[in-house]
C-alpha cells in the first residue's frame, strides 16, 4: 500500500522528538558563535544521507534494505547490518534512559526512574509489536493530538528573544569547520541521523513516494534552527551553555497570561515524550525485523525480549555521565549508519540499474 | 491471527494500563489539602545564616488568611525542609510567585541563591524577584495588618495586568541568572517597602550587576529604563513645573558605531503624550521642550550610574556584538562600558490635548 503521507509524517515526528531535547545543548556546547554554520552543516549532512538513501531504495522495486543486502550475499548482509542492529539497540537504550531522566527532572521528581522507564519500554514494545502499520497510524493520531500544542509552544517560545544575540554572524573561525570534530557536535548527530534508517525497512508492506520525503526533509531545517537559536537568543551563549536542557528551559519561562495553564511547557514536553515513544517503538520494530531475518520467530516474542533486555540495561545505567559515554560510543556506530548504509544502498542500486534490473528478478 | 496472540494482546494492554496508575505522577503524591503553597518567599542573610520567611495563604471559610512562617539555617533548601518538618503539611514551592531579598543580602550577592533556584525544578524560573529595604519581619508584619483578607496583594503589585506601573522594574529569577552569566546584559529589580497609606511603597529599583545590588534607580529613572528596553512606558504621569502629561506610547531607535575602541550609541526615543493638567497656559512647544529636557537629564543620570557601577542594565553592549570579538565582549563591562558615548534624543509629540482645546 502506498502511504507516503504517513511515512513522511512519521519521519518528521520522530525527528521532532529527538531534536528538542539533547540537540540544542550539544550544539551550544560545540560552538561558541555562529551556530547557524553548525546547524546548516548538520542539515546538509542529513539531506545528503537521506536523499542518497531513498534514491538508492527507489532504484529497486519496492524492496527493503535487508532484502537488497541479502541479494548481494548472506555474509555481506550480515556484516553490513550487524552494526545497524547494535546501533538500534543503543539508540533505544539512550532514548529510554534520557527521556526517563527528563521526566524525573521536569515533572515526576518523586517517581523512581525505573517506573517511568518501564512504562516507556512497555508502551514502545506494545506499539512495536503491532507492526509498522500500527506505528504509522499512531503517528497520525499523535500528529492530530500533539501538533497543535507543540506549534503553539514553538511560536510562543520566541517571547523573550533578543535578536541582538544573533550577532556576530561570522566569527570565531567557524568556517574552518573545526567544530565538526567536536565531541558535542558529533553527539548532536543523534538528531541529524537518528531515525532516517527506518525508511529502508518499511517496504514492501508500505510503499512511499520518495519525492515527498525529500520535500518533508526541508521542514527539519526550521526545527533545527528554532531548537538551537531560541535559547541562544533568549539567554546568550554564556548563559545558555550553563543550562542542561536549554530549549525545555525556554518553554518553561514563557508567560501567557490569557491561558488558564501556567506552564505551557508541560504540553510541549508531553508531546515530545509521545513523539519519542513513537521513535523508540520504530527503532524497536526495526531491530526486531533484523532479528526475524536471522531466526524465524514471532514478532511479539522478539520485541518483548529485546525490550526486556534493554530495560535491564537502562536500569543499570547509574548516572548522566555513563549515559553520555554511551551516546559517545554510539556516535561511531551512527556515523557508520549515516554514511555506509546509504552509500552501499545507492551503489547497489546504481549497479542494479546498470544491469538492467533483470538479473535480480 | 490466533486466539492466543489475541489473548496476549489483551494482557499486554491491561498491563500497560495498570502501569499508568503508579507512573501517572501520583508516586508519593500528597493531596492538595496536605500541602502548603507559599506564594511569597523572603530571604535575608545575617552573619552568614539565612533567614527565610514564607507567606502562605490559607483558605478558610469566606476569606483567605495569610500565614507567615519563618526559619533559619545554612541553605535555603535546608530551611524549607525544616519548616516543612515542623508543619502539619508539606511545603510545596511550585506556586511561589515572588521572592523578596532583604537589601543587605542583595548587596552581598544573590549568586548562590539564584543558582540554586535555577537548578531546582520545583521553583519556576519565572518567579519575580524584588528587594525589600526594611527588615523582612516588619515588612511581612505590616503587610499582614493591612490586608488580612487578600493573599495576593503583593503579587498584584507586580503583575502587568493588575497593579504594575511603568515606574516599577520587572525581573524574574532567570533574568537575574542571565545577568550573572551574560557579558552584556544586566537587570534592574524593584525595591519596595511596606507603605503607610498603601500596602506597598515603591522605592525605585536596584541595579544588579553580576548578581549583586550595586546601586539604585529612582522610579522616574526606572521608567526610562523600561522605555529604552521597549517595554511600554504607557500610563506614566509626568509631573513638571507647569504641566502634567501622560505618555501614550514610546518607540525607540538605536544607532551604534565604534570608533577607535570607543562605542558610540545614538538613541532616539519617540514619545507620544497627551495633556492632562496645565498650570497657567504653557505653549505646546514649551511642554514638549520640558518633557524632553526632564527625560534627558534622567537618562544622563542612568548612564552615569551604569558607568559608575559597571552594570549594563540597558544592555547597551548588545548593540556592539558585531563590533567586538568574543574575548573583547567578555570585558565589555570593564573596558568599554565606562567609555560608552551615549547620546539620546527625546522627540515628544503631543498627540492630543485631551477633551479641551488648547487655550
Amino acid at each position: 500500500m502506498v502511504k507516503t503521507w504517513q511515512v513522511a509524517n512519521l519521519y518528521i515526528l520522530t525527528h521532532i522528538g529527538v531534536i528538542f531535547f539533547l540537540y540544542p545543548d550539544n550544539m551550544i556546547q560545540a560552538m561558541e558563535v555562529s551556530h547557524w554554520i553548525g546547524i546548516l552543516t548538520g542539515f546538509l549532512l542529513h539531506i545528503i544521507v537521506v536523499w542518497s538513501y531513498i534514491k538508492g531504495l527507489s532504484l529497486f522495486d519496492r524492496r527493503n534494505v535487508v532484502d537488497i543486502f541479502l541479494d548481494a550475499g548472506k555474509w555481506i548482509a550480515f556484516l553490513l547490518l550487524a552494526p545497524v542492529f547494535v546501533y538500534l539497540l543503543a539508540v533505544i537504550v539512550i532514548s529510554i534512559r534520557s527521556y526517563g531522566e527528563m521526566i524525573t527532572i521536569i515533572f515526576l521528581s518523586s517517581t523512581p526512574l525505573w517506573a517511568t522507564m518501564l512504562l516507556t519500554a512497555i508502551l514502545a514494545a506494545f506499539l512495536a509489536m503491532q507492526g509498522i502499520e500500527a506505528i504509522l497510524r499512531t503517528g497520525l493520531l499523535l500528529l492530530v493530538l500533539c501538533m497543535p500544542p507543540t506549534l503553539f509552544v514553538l511560536f510562543s517560545s520566541f517571547q523573550h528573544v533578543d535578536w541582538h544575540y544573533l550577532l556576530p554572524l561570522f566569527e570565531g573561525g567557524a568556517f574552518q569547520w573545526s567544530f565538526v570534530y567536536n565531541r558535542s557536535f558529533l553527539m548532536g548527530l543523534l538528531a541529524v541521523g537518528g531515525s532516517f534508517v527506518f525508511l529502508g525497512f518499511v517496504q514492501p508492506e508500505v510503499a512511499f513516494n520518495q519525492r515527498y520525503i525529500r520535500y518533508a526533509s526541508f521542514l527539519l531545517l526550521p526545527l533545527y534552527g528554532i531548537a538551537v537559536y531560541v535559547p541562544l537568543l533568549t539567554f546568550g551563549h554564556s548563559t545558555a551553555s550553563r543550562l542542561m536542557f536549554p530549549f525545555i528551559f525556554v518553554t518553561d519561562i514563557v508567560e501567557v497570561n490569557w491561558l488558564m495553564f501556567e506552564r505551557t511547557s508541560l504540553f510541549f514536553t508531553m508531546s515530545m515524550i509521545a513523539f519519542v515513544l513513537l521513535f523508540i517503538s520504530l527503532m524497536l520494530w526495526n531491530a526486531a525485523y533484523l532479528v526475524q531475518k536471522v531466526i524465524t520467530v514471532r514478532t511479539w516474542s522478539i520485541v518483548w525480549a529485546i525490550a526486556f533486555v534493554l530495560f535491564v540495561i537502562c536500569v543499570s545505567i547509574d548516572d548522566w555521565e555513563q549515559l553520555e559515554k554511551l551516546i559517545w560510543w554510539n556516535t561511531f556506530l551512527r556515523l557508520y549508519v549515516m554514511f555506509v548504509i546509504p552509500g552501499v544502498t545507492l551503489t547497489l542500486g546504481l549497479l542494479y540499474k546498470r544491469k538492467g534490473g533483470a538479473a535480480y528478478g | 491471527m490466533g486466539s492466543r496472540s489475541f489473548k496476549l494482546r489483551w494482557i499486554a494492554v491491561c498491563l500497560s494500563m495498570l502501569l499508568t496508575i503508579p507512573a501517572g505522577g501520583c508516586w508519593d503524591n500528597k493531596d492538595i489539602n496536605h500541602r502548603s503553597l507559599p506564594i511569597v518567599m523572603g530571604i535575608a542573610k545575617r552573619d552568614g545564616i539565612y533567614k527565610v520567611v514564607l507567606q502562605v495563604p490559607e483558605p478558610t471559610e469566606g476569606t483567605t488568611d495569610l500565614r507567615v512562617i519563618e526559619g533559619k539555617g545554612t541553605t535555603i533548601n535546608d530551611i524549607v525542609d525544616k519548616i516543612s518538618t515542623n508543619m502539619e503539611s508539606q511545603i510545596d514551592l511550585l506556586h511561589l510567585k515572588l521572592i523578596l531579598f532583604e537589601d543587605e543580602f542583595a548587596k552581598e550577592g544573590l549568586g548562590d541563591v539564584i543558582e540554586s533556584f535555577m537548578r531546582a525544578h520545583d521553583i519556576s524560573a519565572k518567579v519575580m524577584v524584588a528587594i525589600c529595604d526594611e527588615p523582612l519581619e516588619s515588612f511581612f508584619k505590616n503587610i499582614n495588618t493591612f490586608h488580612k483578607n487578600n493573599g495576593t496583594v503583593l503579587l498584584s503589585f507586580f503583575e502587568k495586568n493588575a497593579g504594575w506601573n511603568p515606574q516599577v522594574a520587572e525581573s524574574s529569577v532567570w533574568e537575574v541568572f542571565r545577568s550573572m552569566n551574560s557579558y552584556t546584559h544586566d537587570v534592574s529589580i524593584p525595591i519596595i517597602r511596606s507603605g503607610t497609606g498603601t500596602v506597598i511603597e515603591s522605592r525605585g529599583s536596584a541595579i544588579i550587576g553580576s548578581g549583586r545590588m550595586v546601586g539604585n534607580l529612582t522610579p522616574g529613572e526606572t521608567l526610562i529604563v523600561n522605555a529604552f528596553k521597549g517595554s511600554s512606558a504607557q500610563g506614566k504621569i509626568e509631573v513638571m513645573k507647569n504641566a502634567t502629561v501622560e505618555i501614550i506610547s514610546s518607540a525607540t531607535v538605536h544607532r551604534h558605531t565604534m570608533k577607535n575602541g570607543i562605542p558610540y550609541l545614538k538613541s532616539k526615543i519617540r514619545l507620544k503624550v497627551t495633556l492632562l493638567e496645565t498650570k497657567g497656559s504653557p505653549s505646546q512647544e514649551n511642554i514638549r521642550h520640558e518633557v524632553s529636557k526632564l527625560l534627558q537629564s534622567r537618562y544622563d543620570s542612568i548612564i552615569g550610574k551604569m558607568k559608575a557601577t559597571r552594570a549594563d542594565i540597558l544592555a547597551t553592549g548588545q548593540y556592539f556584538r558585531s563590533n567586538l570579538t568574543r574575548d573583547q565582549l567578555e570585558h565589555w563591562r570593564e573596558d568599554y562600558l565606562p567609555r560608552l558615548n551615549c547620546e539620546v534624543e527625546f522627540v515628544t509629540v503631543i498627540q492630543n490635548t485631551g477633551l479641551l482645546r488648547d487655550s
